[in-house]
């Protein structure tokens, strides 16, 4: 990353940071300050639109797993389960065990990798001073080593369950096209109890780094489902309140388009930002914890309801390590001479799906016609719903941010974009910080 | 299985000339077979994600040589739709001065010099550099910078089936 700074007796300041290697996708942040009051705040996306919407149109629903998987080379298996329960629903199909739990299985392989990346890889280095994970490597060695090993399990996961690493071509809807042999699963299950030990020693590791100052209001919102920690299935709740069925969530939340962003951005239907992600999931499910996990938050001093996102990252490990036992426990029960899927026969029918992404809540509705082919698709993934938190978080920020030097005012404003490990597309990553004051 | 050599396109799709790193490992995977080679056997690995590198990198032992192919910022010596093969690390120097590759989730200086400070990079590293110059959203990848593709593709299937053993890599055309 290189930043550069201009500062001079003019009443425009600008801060720009050229390159900006540990957030995916494109952006841009601009500031106006007047005076002493922040004016403006804009998370300008110039990622450009996929219309993956539009794409779907007129294709089978069998196609439909393995091309929103196409959407993101991180979080393909949120696109593929929140797509196929959606189908399903439209069919009036429900996938009842094992499969159910094989599929909470592929989540958790997609949890692990996406959160250690981001715990490890890219976040990380923002609380320990770090440029990158580069510098933090050779000061951490183990740490940095422990967690490529516990992502390499979470891989092995997807790449065993979903078919192959990125964009999993295992998924259908009814199932899987074919399970792995037990003795395949079994190694895996050997993995997973290897690294379960740094799985623990990370979220110590997290806890024990210093946070920036902030105390939100937010209103977390995530599924929650009757005794289980919610991957793919329940009720979409609030902290406000909310209690509604997935099939209602745009009667509860829209999406709106703004001059500043290639991506929609999520409000409530009164026009409230909200946040969804690991943070949101923990602070409404934290109840259905395993004791085991809920006795190790007391110990590291993690409560809720925690209201500081830069915590999101003690979330991220927290979540890491359930998954990592729930894959655990899933495996330890594998049977693999079950049936890969149902027999599935298309009709008409509009049908919803929502599932926990890593980065939160992903919907996906379908309107599919007799003959099974798509009429209409609406996806809302999770960081566009998130996209008005974080202006808003940025705002409640910014003056304790700009009180500081220049370079590490850019510094924690990035952070505070990374605590929401933004997915603004899959690739390229380019973000100027704009500071513009007048008097 | 841990492969012999991997083999890392990186790119982005919808930036004109930053795709030929990713049309590279394409090829190349479709190549595979030709030499007896199927692209999931193991022996050699083709990758599009630099941080999918890691699963391989921490097997035990590591593989024994790694390719890297990506677009570079062309320069006024250095025209875009020629190419360069750099060693790791000895061309660090090169490497940076040519500004190889930011536009990754993990970028490619990041990826190497991690590797290297965990101890994890095998002996034989080698960059293929393709120079570029239209990174625009949308924009097409131009046709000197495709023949390029070609050129780099060629060169690493003899390197790897003919005589990767017997000589160096060729530096540049």
């Amino acid at each position: 990353m290189k930043a550069t700074t201009s500062a001079t007796a003019s009443p425009t300041r600008v801060i720009e940071v050229k390159n900006l290697a540990r957030v995916e996708g494109e952006g841009a942040l601009y500031v106006r300050v007047a005076g002493d009051e922040i004016a403006e705040v804009r998370l300008d996306i110039f990622e450009p639109p996929r219309f993956f919407e539009a794409l779907l149109r007129g294709r089978s629903y069998n196609e439909v797993p393995d091309i929103t998987a196409r959407i993101c080379g991180i979080c393909p298996v949120a696109y593929q389960m929140s797509s196929c329960h959606a189908v399903e629903q439209a069919f009036g199909v429900t996938v009842g065990e094992p499969l159910r739990t094989l599929r909470r299985l592929l989540y958790c392989g997609e949890w692990i990798e996406s959160h250690v990346l981001h715990m490890f890889l890219l976040h990380a280095p923002d609380f320990l001073g770090y440029e990158s994970v580069v510098g933090m490597a050779a000061d951490h060695r183990d740490l940095v080593t422990g967690a490529l090993a516990l992502k390499k399990a979470g891989n092995r996961i997807v790449s065993l369950f979903g078919g192959r690493e990125v964009h999993p071509i295992n998924v259908r809807v009814g199932g899987f096209y074919a399970l792995p042999r037990k003795e395949r699963a079994d190694e895996l299950l050997e993995e997973l109890r290897r690294n379960r030990p740094f799985a623990e020693q990370a979220v110590r590791f997290v806890a024990g780094l210093k946070f920036p100052e902030l105390d939100r209001s937010y209103e977390f919102v995530a599924l929650r489902q009757p005794t289980e920690y919610p991957f793919n299935e329940g009720r979409i709740v609030s902290s406000n309140g909310l209690d509604i069925p997935i099939a209602a969530f745009l009667n509860s939340f829209h999406e709106e388009h703004v001059a500043h962003s290639n991506a929609l951005h999520g409000r409530t239907k009164d026009g409230r930002p909200y946040l969804v992600g690991p943070l949101a999931r923990l602070n409404l499910n934290f109840d259905r914890l395993p004791e085991s996990l809920r006795s190790l938050c007391r110990e590291i001093g993690f409560t809720v309801p925690c209201r500081n996102n830069f915590k999101s990252i003690i979330a991220r490990g927290i979540e890491t390590l359930y998954a990592v036992d729930h894959a655990i426990e899933i495996l330890e029960q594998y049977d693999d001479s079950v049936a890969p899927h149902l027999d599935i026969v298309p009709r008409a029918g509009i049908g919803h799906g929502c599932t926990e992404a890593p980065r939160g809540i992903l919907y996906h509705r379908y309107d599919v016609g007799d003959e099974g082919l798509v009429r209409r698709a609406t996806i809302c993934p999770p960081t566009a719903q998130n996209q008005p938190q974080i202006e808003d978080d940025l705002r409640a920020f910014l003056p304790q941010a700009l009180a500081l030097p220049e370079e590490e005012a850019t510094l924690r404003c990035e952070q505070l974009i990374r605590n929401y490990d933004p997915c603004i597309s899959c690739a390229t990553h380019f973000l100027r910080l704009h500071v513009e004051r007048t008097t | 299985m841990t492969p012999r050599v991997l083999i890392i396109g990186l790119g982005q799709s919808a930036r004109g000339d930053d795709a030929a790193g990713l049309l590279a490992a394409e090829l190349l995977a479709q190549r595979l077979p030709s030499h007896g080679i199927p692209a999931e056997s193991g022996a050699i690995r083709v990758l599009t994600r630099a941080e999918s590198a890691w699963d391989a990198l921490l097997e035990a032992p590591g593989p024994a040589q790694m390719i890297i192919i990506d677009a570079a910022l062309a320069g006024s010596d250095w025209p875009a739709g020629s190419w360069r093969c750099l060693r790791y690390p000895a061309d660090m120097d090169v490497l940076v001065r040519e500004r190889l590759g930011d536009t990754h989730t993990i970028d490619l200086h990041s990826l190497l010099r991690t590797a290297q400070v965990l101890g994890r990079l095998p002996p034989d590293v080698r960059i293929y550099a393709i120079a570029a110059t239209r990174f625009e959203l949308g924009a097409p990848i131009d046709g000197t910078v495709r023949a390029a593709v070609r050129s780099v593709v060629d060169q690493i299937e003899r390197d790897l089936f003919e005589r990767m053993e017997a000589r160096p890599c060729t530096n540049s055309q």
